[in-house]
């Protein structure tokens, strides 16, 4: 038996403490890399969609300061 | 933007489109023809971009055998009804490798792993332009197998 599973150890010991640590992260770059793969996987015109999004978001964070003109693209439905 | 194509969406803010210009003996290859066909229908120019329909689309001279090969076997697809041509992920790949850059090193990185791609065929590729070096190079520096 897994003696951090165990619950007078679990989470006390540095060990047990890095072994769950070491799990979550496996568990949240599995989860993105997941995502990652549903992303690649929408169709085209959705993506256009998000990648607009993202410029608009980049616009936001670029802030009103910067007096460049728009680069948002200008989308027709 | 064709790397979108294929693996999730990223930040880009132009369209890159490749094209094969006809030769005219003793003539510089010009795109002028291209920018003057679209200017005449309401385009505007911005530095080296047409912006046509409020997207700013850069024309690229297919450049070498490589990007040749891409342009006569990309695939056709449609994007809200009209037809349309995209490089082949392999191809795409074989692109960013040869171009070397930092940044097309770590999208390639990126493209790998989330691109569905037929590897032998991108190694067919890699072999049959002389990619093998800067493919080994950057198997090794990215970890990524071979």
């Amino acid at each position: 038996m897994d003696s951090c599973t165990n619950g007078s150890n679990s989470l006390n010991s540095p060990a047990c403490r890095d072994k769950a640590l070491s799990e979550m992260l496996d568990r949240l770059f599995a989860a993105k890399h997941e995502r990652r793969r549903l992303l690649a996987s929408l169709p085209f015109e959705d993506k256009v969609r998000i990648v607009v999004e993202l410029q608009r978001m980049a616009e936001g964070l670029r802030g009103a300061n910067d007096g460049g003109p728009s680069r948002v693209w200008t989308l027709h439905d | 933007m064709a790397a979108v194509f294929y693996m999730e969406p990223l930040l880009t803010y132009d369209v890159g489109v490749f094209v094969s210009l006809p030769e005219h003996s003793g003539k510089r290859v010009s795109l002028s023809p291209i920018y003057t066909y679209l200017q005449a229908r309401g385009c505007s120019i911005n530095r080296e971009h047409v912006v046509i329909e409020g997207v700013p689309v850069q024309f690229l001279p297919v450049f070498d055998p490589l990007t040749q090969e891409a342009l006569h076997t990309a695939r056709e697809v449609r994007y809200k009804g009209a037809r349309t041509r995209v490089f082949r992920a392999e191809h795409l790949a074989a692109i960013m490798l040869a171009t070397n850059r930092p940044t097309d090193k770590v999208r390639l990185a990126q493209f790998l792993e989330e691109a569905e791609l037929d590897r032998g065929h991108l190694m067919e590729i890699i072999e049959r332009h002389g990619l093998m070096h800067q493919w080994l190079q950057f198997t090794e520096q990215s970890g990524l197998p071979r």
